[in-house]
Parts: C-alpha cells; structure tokens; sequence
C-alpha cells in the first residue's frame, strides 16, 4: 500500500508540476474537451432528432476515462525508460512494478474523473442532459472500471516491457478499435449483426453502459437493455477480476523476462 | 551563397532521409498508424449512418481521415521534434554542427510529408473500399494542387510552433496535447467545417486543414455543397498562410534560438 501510494504521488507529479498550480488546474477541466467536442457538434447539427445525445456524450467520456489509464500505463514504460531512463531504479526499488504503474494510473484515473466531474457541472444543466445518478453504482462502477482498464494497460506494458522499439501508436490502434466496438458514440445496432453481437463483449462495452445508467438514472437504448443494471455490475466485476489477473501475469512475466534480456535500461532515441 | 545553399540541401536531404526510411524499417509503426487512422474513419462513418444523414457524408470522412495524419505528423512530428532532440540530447550537436536548423526543420517536413503520405493513402484506399465511397477525379490537378499548397502551410505552421516548443519544456508537450483533439475537430476533419459557425470558423481559418479540407471536399466529392468559400479563393487563402508562416517561421526559429541559448535552455533536460 505504500508504494501504491508513492507510486500515486510520483503520478501526481509527473501529470502536474509542470506548470503553476491554477494552470494545472484549468488544465485538468479544459482535457476532457477535446474527447467530446466532436460529440456536441455532431449531435447538436445532425442527431438532435434522434435523442442520442446524452448516450453518446456520457458513452465518451467515461471511455475517455479509461482510455487515460490504459495509455498512461503503456505509456509509462516507454517513458520511464527512453525519455527520463529511471526504469532500472524503479525496478532496483521494493516496490513491483506492477504496483508502480497501478499507483501512476491511478492518479490518472482520479484526474481524468475530477475533469469529468467539473465538465458534467455545465454539460448537464446547458445541453439538458438526464442527471439522476446512482451514487453506489457510480462508485463501484469507477473502481471496477479502473480494474478493467488497469488489466488490460497491464497487459500492453508487458508487450512494452518486450520489445523496444515498438510505438504507442499500437496502443492508440487498439483503443480506437475498441472505441468503435464499444458503442460509446453510437449504439452498436449501427454495425453489421455480426460486429453488433462482438459489441457486447468488448470488455468497455458494460462498464460504459453501467455508467450511463449509474449517472442518467435511464436506460438510453436497446444496447444491452435486456440486462438490468445489477447484472450489468456483476459483468464488469467479472471482466475486471479476470482481466487484472490476466494483466498481473503478464506484466509480472514481461518484468522478468525483460530484465534477463536487458531490456530495462535500453534507449534507442527512435 | 553557393556553399550556404548546398549545405541547406543536403541537411535538408539527410534530415528527410532518415525520415523516410528510418520510419519504414518497423512494420508495426505502419500497420498500427493505417489501422489508428482507419478506425477514426469507421467511428465516424457509423455515426453519421447512426444519424441519419446522407451518404456523401462518409466521402467527406474518408477525406478527413486522409488529412488527419498530416495534421499528427506537423504537430508530433514537427513542432515537437525540436523538443524532443533537446531532451535526447540530439539538440546541442545539431546545434554546433555548421547545419543550418532551418534546413534541418523543413527536411524533417518533407520527409513527414512523404512517410505519412504512404499511411494516408492506406486510409484511403481502405475507407474507399470497404465503405464504397465514390470521389470524382474530374478535377484532379487542381486538388493536387490544393493539397500541396496545403501541406505547405501546415508544415509552416509546424516550424513555426516548433521554435516555440524548442524554448518551453514540457508545459509544450502538454499544450500540443491538449490542443491536439479540439484542433482535429475544429479544422472540420469529421463534418462540413461551415457548421462551426462564423465565430469559429474565423478560428479554424487559422489551420491550413480547415480550408485546405473544404477545398479538396469541393473538388473530390460530387455532391458536396456545404462548402465554406469556393475553393479558388480557399487556395489563395492557403497560399497567403503558408508565406506567412514560412516568415514567421524564419523569424521565430532565429530569436527563440537566440533566447535559448541567452537563457541557457538549450540543453535543460527534462523541465
């Protein structure tokens, strides 16, 4: 736990004092803009009819949420070691690595939620969004969403820890797939029956759904209507376990395997 | 003069080079950038069938994502880039070197250019063929034509930021990042940018992509009319930013440098 939190704080610093404190925290609001600006525009000029707004903005910005924890943690690992080279120290500390990059992605985690809050505070009372949340729901709906996202981060920073020279546009690749797969911008009915039924079980899928609901107090389409939204919890909870686990393996191996290779302190200035 | 412009050339030459070709030698970078780009396309070829509207919509789409990764190579490709030498340490042996940075700047752009040219065609040869989008090629030079003045005044654009990040540090970093989503939205890579308004439009006019998009839609895609001036005058516009920028650029990179050096940031690490 102590160096969860250590890990936390180095994850603060790193994501904040780089500038003055009220900057930093202009900064922290004004983010999340850029992941739903092109939703407001786009259901303000072409979707005011269908009623898809709030499905879609609320769908975006909780995938915002995850997507910073599972890029901050592959991220991390090219940047500890090419751009400040201080990975072997953090592998030379009593902390795992594993808890290190869970700590840095944690803070991530609260940042991007604190932005969300703030910029829920105007989005729902000027564009009239459905704001009846669920306060349980929200909250274990957040920490098994972090789970989720920490799993499969985990995954991809073993995938990092292996090879060297690999971009971060892999990472961007396979969060703009599930991105499309996830029905966080519009319902998956929209696809080909066969990317609608694979819709349903992209691990994003029912950790977004649940937080539209947990947050509008409404079920906003048919995309996994047939579920209700305990049984929505209990599939993320299950994603998350089995993804986190599954990530926990492969980071722990990745570490390993990594360091007998050499691949810790390795810069290749691409 | 002579030995001054030979010099220029063949930074230039070596700088895109290793542009070109270094980018080349990872087959993930390729694969993972086409299939990046092809995914913001689908995204926004669904939502618009989600919503309703008509099917020159995907065309318009298919043309953004052509142009969103010129627009991600100038801004991590070139503005940061100065940024980044100076945090590997490349930045004080270019500096002392007797090639000029400027050469080094637009090799890096050219270079951009031509290595994201090969992933953007990718994009839209996939968008062409998996979402049936049709294009007319009756006015094929002049789009050429529209294109090239437009990656003109982006790259510009680029260099012109790149002196600013060449002083700042991080806080750099983090400005292009947030700046990087609203920016692609804004110059109207995923709808018609006449719906942002006259206000924001007057914005947007700023980068290149907006009009240079408009332009290229005017041209490439037969029932386009949502277009925001004709695109003749849009090419002037162009023009006129990228010799804008190209000076400021100039300007730019000579006093930052100077105020670098001045204020010994040109090898301050990791601030």
């Amino acid at each position: 736990m102590k160096g969860f939190l250590a890990s936390m704080y180095v994850g603060l610093q790193i994501e904040s004092n780089w500038t003055k404190r009220w900057v930093w925290l202009l900064y922290l609001a004004a983010y999340p803009i850029g992941s739903f600006l092109a939703v407001i525009i786009l259901y303000g000029v072409f979707g005011q009819k269908t009623g898809l707004l709030s499905y879609a903005l609320y769908g975006t910005i909780f995938y915002y949420s995850l997507s910073m924890v599972f890029f901050d943690m592959a991220f991390s690992v090219h940047d500890d070691r090419e751009h400040y080279q201080t990975l072997k120290y953090i592998f030379l500390s009593s902390t795992s690595y594993r808890t290190y990059l869970c700590g840095r992605a944690a803070t991530r985690y609260l940042i991007a939620l604190a932005g969300i809050a703030i910029n829920l505070c105007w989005l729902v009372p000027v564009l009239h969004l459905p704001f009846q949340p669920n306060w349980g729901y929200l909250t274990a709906g957040a920490i098994l969403g972090y789970l989720v996202a920490a799993g499969l981060g985990l995954a991809m920073a073993s995938v990092f820890l292996l090879t060297i020279k690999l971009d971060v546009d892999v990472v961007d690749a396979l969060f703009g797939g599930m991105f499309v797969l996830s029905g966080a911008l519009f319902p998956p009915t929209a696809f080909p029956a066969v990317f609608a039924r694979i819709a349903e079980f992209v691990p994003m899928s029912p950790f977004i759904e649940l937080m539209r609901r947990a947050v509008s107090g409404k079920v906003l389409t048919s995309f996994l209507s047939g579920m209700s939204t305990f049984q929505l919890l209990g599939r993320v909870a299950l994603s998350a376990a089995v993804l986190f686990a599954l990530g926990s393996i492969l980071v722990s191996f990745g570490s390993r395997q990594a360091q007998r290779k050499g691949y810790i302190d390795v810069t290749t200035a691409f | 003069m002579k030995k001054q412009l030979l010099l220029f050339l063949r930074t230039l030459n070596a700088r895109a080079y290793v542009r070109i070709f270094g980018q080349m030698r990872e087959a993930t970078w390729v694969v993972a950038s086409v299939l990046g780009g092809f995914f913001t396309i689908a995204t926004y070829v669904y939502l618009y069938r989600t919503l309703g509207t008509g099917s020159e919509f995907s065309g318009l789409v298919v043309l953004g994502g052509f142009m969103t990764p010129f627009f991600l190579n100038v801004l991590w490709g070139v503005a940061t880039q100065l940024y980044w030498e100076k945090e590997m340490g490349n930045l004080e042996l270019m500096l002392v070197s007797p090639a000029p940075l400027s050469a080094f700047l637009v090799g890096l752009s050219v270079g951009g250019a031509m290595h994201t040219m090969l992933r953007s065609l990718a994009v839209l040869f996939f968008g062409v063929v998996i979402f049936k989008v049709e294009f007319t090629v009756l006015h094929l030079l002049p789009a050429l034509l529209v294109f090239l003045v437009t990656l003109f005044s982006m790259y510009g654009l680029g260099i012109v930021f790149s002196s600013l990040f060449l002083y700042h540090g991080r806080d750099a970093w983090r400005t292009a990042d947030l700046v990087m989503e609203p920016t692609n939205v804004l110059s109207g890579s995923y709808f018609p940018a006449r719906f942002l308004g006259v206000g924001l439009l007057g914005i947007a006019a700023l980068i290149p992509t907006t009009l240079g998009l408009d332009a290229l839609r005017q041209l490439l895609v037969p029932s386009f009319t949502l277009r925001v001036l004709d695109w003749r005058w849009e090419l002037l516009i162009l023009i006129v930013l990228g010799v804008l920028f190209a000076f400021i650029a100039s300007w730019a990179l000579r006093s930052v440098e100077y105020k670098a050096r001045r204020d010994a940031r040109l090898t301050l690490r990791w601030q």
